[in-house]
């Protein structure tokens, strides 16, 4: 027994230090796989939020309704804003509201053109255009630059549908 | 003595358990590795194809709206919905395309106007031989048609419709061209149309070969809406 103690003292004292070393190689490794499923993770519900909000507010404006004193455009803007779960600012210029029409779906009408493109019939597209996704855990891996500073990728989301009418006793909305 | 015999055991042991921590981690790996692959790759077609049904549910307001897709402008609205997925409808066209669908890319959209013909629909037509049939009024494609899913490639679940259309995708003679006739059309009425009603179908594929792990592919996603 006490052999058994002895041999057990030295294989010990021989086996030092290799736990941590072990630990270290498993860390690292762990770690990495860790981050990388925040970030992707995080992106991912990123680009679920935006074009949920894109979508919540391109419902909002086929109703044509503002709020307060807000014309339409600035109030679908405000129901992105608030469907983007503080990924979006308020007034955020990444927020665009366009109309068109049927007959000439890609050509955006702009605000004070007429006949308004706002307008029961015309289509409306929501979108938020150029969003940069950030980094949960914005580590490069080198030593001389240790953060990384800039976006990995933008994300541009769209969602568009045929306005409805105007609500009773309203002829036109503002912009 | 002891010690010599312990030391021995001690040998002996080192000698056979050598190795033994990396053919576990091996085995563990085996079944680890594509659960983590599956994960990777159902969790993210489950976001996908949230977001494909929406975009699908977009470009069928829009049809039964009046929104002419048979157009390029019309489908550069439906490339920019589907931002991301990569749907491609190629250069430039004017006028009307019933069919604008081999432009590559991973996306395809087919869009679908049918009808019954009863009895009072055939009134004017002698013979009418698509009397009790859903018929394709109109169909219009556009993206990249030959797509395939794990290995497949896509079709309308409505069946192929072969009749001659015009360059909007109107079928030209719909009671009687046997090739408007709509095979499945019936299987995915809950409440079977009526003579002269019609429906609208908006069927999209979306491959995605970036996620196409061989014991794990993707194969894409398809998605269609009734309205």
């Amino acid at each position: 027994m006490n052999g058994s103690a002895k041999v057990s003292v030295r294989r010990r004292r021989q086996s030092g230090g290799n736990t941590f070393i072990e630990w270290m190689f498993t860390l690292l490794p762990s770690m990495a796989i860790l981050t990388f499923f925040f970030d992707v993770s995080f992106a991912m519900f990123s680009w679920g939020t935006i074009q949920n909000a894109a979508r919540e507010g391109c419902r909002y404006a086929i109703t044509f309704q503002t709020s307060g004193t807000n014309g339409q455009d600035a109030s679908v803007a405000q129901v992105v804003q608030q469907y983007g779960m503080g990924l979006l600012a308020t007034n955020s210029p990444l927020i665009h509201v366009n109309y068109f029409t049927p007959a000439a779906p890609n050509t955006a009408i702009p605000a004070g053109a007429s006949p308004a493109g706002n307008v029961p019939g015309n289509i409306v597209e929501v979108s938020v255009q150029a969003y940069p996704l950030t980094w949960m855990f914005p580590i490069s891996s080198t030593i001389a630059n240790p953060f990384r500073s800039t976006s990995p990728a933008n994300i541009s989301v769209y969602s568009s549908d045929i306005l409805g009418g105007f609500p009773a006793g309203v002829v036109s909305v503002s912009r | 003595m002891t010690n010599s015999l312990s030391s021995r055991i001690s040998v002996r042991r080192r000698t056979r358990q050598g190795g033994n921590e990396m053919i576990e981690f091996a085995l563990f790996s085996v079944l680890m590795i594509p659960l983590l692959i599956w994960t990777f790759v159902s969790g993210f077609n489950l976001v996908r194809m949230i977001e494909c049904q929406e975009i699908n549910r977009d470009i069928g307001n829009q049809y039964i709206h009046g929104v002419d897709y048979s157009t390029y402008q019309a489908q550069q609205v439906a490339a920019r919905l589907a931002s991301g997925f990569g749907l491609q409808i190629g250069a430039t066209f004017a006028g009307n395309e019933a069919s604008n669908s081999s432009n590559g890319g991973n996306v395809y959209v087919l869009l679908s106007q049918v009808m019954y013909v009863g009895a009072g629909t055939c009134a004017s037509a002698n013979p009418c031989t698509n009397q009790n049939k859903y018929v394709f009024v109109r169909q219009v494609g556009f993206g990249e048609q030959t797509i395939k899913f794990n290995g497949v490639q896509v079709g309308s679940k409505l069946g192929n419709m072969t009749a001659t259309v015009s360059s909007g995708g109107y079928v030209q003679n719909m009671l009687t061209d046997t090739g408007a006739v709509c095979a499945n059309c019936s299987t995915y009425f809950t409440t079977q149309l009526t003579d002269g009603q019609t429906a609208y179908v908006v069927e999209s594929f979306f491959a995605d070969p970036g996620l196409n792990f061989s014991a794990y592919p993707s194969g894409g996603i398809y998605t269609s809406i009734f309205l």
